[in-house]
């Protein structure tokens, strides 16, 4: 592999990792925020 | 307190084909990066490290794409005051921070091989590192400020002032001829990189509009259960 090849591949790499990550991101706040509505909307029903 | 410190109902999305969307951006993601590597010969002068300009030049359009987003939900925003507007300006501010910040650190894994330095104050780099500073600022007046209102115009202000900065960033490598090169089109890049190029650029888009999107819902469902609970604490019917 030459250097050059490490530097491509740290690119698409870095690229990965922030598109997956922001992924995760906005999938965990969904699922807080579903959680927090579900438990609220139970609150206000009793 | 009043029904007017409760938070307005707003109504969440059905997320179906937003989901189906998803997985099309990013097939089409993965499917572009993978063509883009390998029909393209190396680069006479910079062999293969041009194949770093498929992550790079698509997402240094998404750091001027997305604040510009941001700019039309701002100024919507402050036009209508409609809440819907503040969220979906968040969630283009938010999105912006990610694509500015991926696309410095991108610049530099191409700027050491190629320019020999990981960082220079060259005008395009330091007016994007700007950019990305500005947009830091519009995710931290979002966190610092309380009150819906408020932080609503704050932060549109902030973006607006983010949005500024675009055509700076565009310009700049034409106003200050420094190191970085000036924008390409296809008439300036090889023929055997344009459509690797074009397809990433489409990708990053897609993957773009699905992050606000998703943001957005997202906010949306936060923002309805806070109603919920107010009218829950105030002894009112969810």
């Amino acid at each position: 592999m030459s250097g050059n090849w490490v530097f491509v591949g740290a690119a698409f790499a870095v690229t990965w990792a922030v598109m997956l990550g922001y992924l995760v991101h906005v999938h965990r706040t969904m699922a807080r925020a579903q959680a927090q509505l579900d438990s609220a909307t139970a609150a206000g029903r009793r | 307190m009043s029904n007017a410190a409760i938070a307005p109902a707003i109504a969440v999305p059905r997320t179906g084909g937003w989901q189906k969307f998803g997985w099309f951006a990013f097939v089409f993601l993965i499917g572009s990066q993978a063509l883009a590597i390998a029909i393209s010969p190396p680069d006479r002068d910079m062999g293969d490290l041009q194949k770093i300009m498929y992550v790079h030049v698509p997402s240094a359009w998404m750091t001027m794409l997305a604040p510009l987003a941001l700019l039309f939900f701002s100024l919507r925003y402050l036009w209508r005051r409609h809440e819907e507007d503040d969220l979906l300006a968040a969630a283009a501010g938010e999105v912006a921070v990610a694509f500015s910040g991926l696309t410095l650190v991108l610049g530099m894994l191409w700027a050491r091989p190629t320019w020999g330095v990981w960082w220079t104050w060259d005008a395009r780099l330091t007016s994007t590192l700007v950019l990305f500073l500005i947009l830091a600022g519009f995710l931290s007046v979002r966190a610092l400020i309380d009150d819906r209102e408020q932080r609503a115009q704050w932060s549109a202000a902030v973006g607006i002032l983010g949005a500024i900065n675009v055509p700076i960033v565009y310009m700049s490598v034409r106003w200050w001829r420094t190191i970085h090169q000036i924008q390409s089109s296809p008439a300036t890049v090889d023929p055997a990189y344009v459509i690797g190029l074009r397809l990433n650029a489409f990708a990053f888009l897609f993957v773009m509009i699905y992050f606000i999107r998703r943001r957005y819902e997202a906010a949306l469902i936060e923002r309805a259960a806070e109603h919920v609970a107010e009218r829950a604490a105030l002894g009112g019917s969810a």
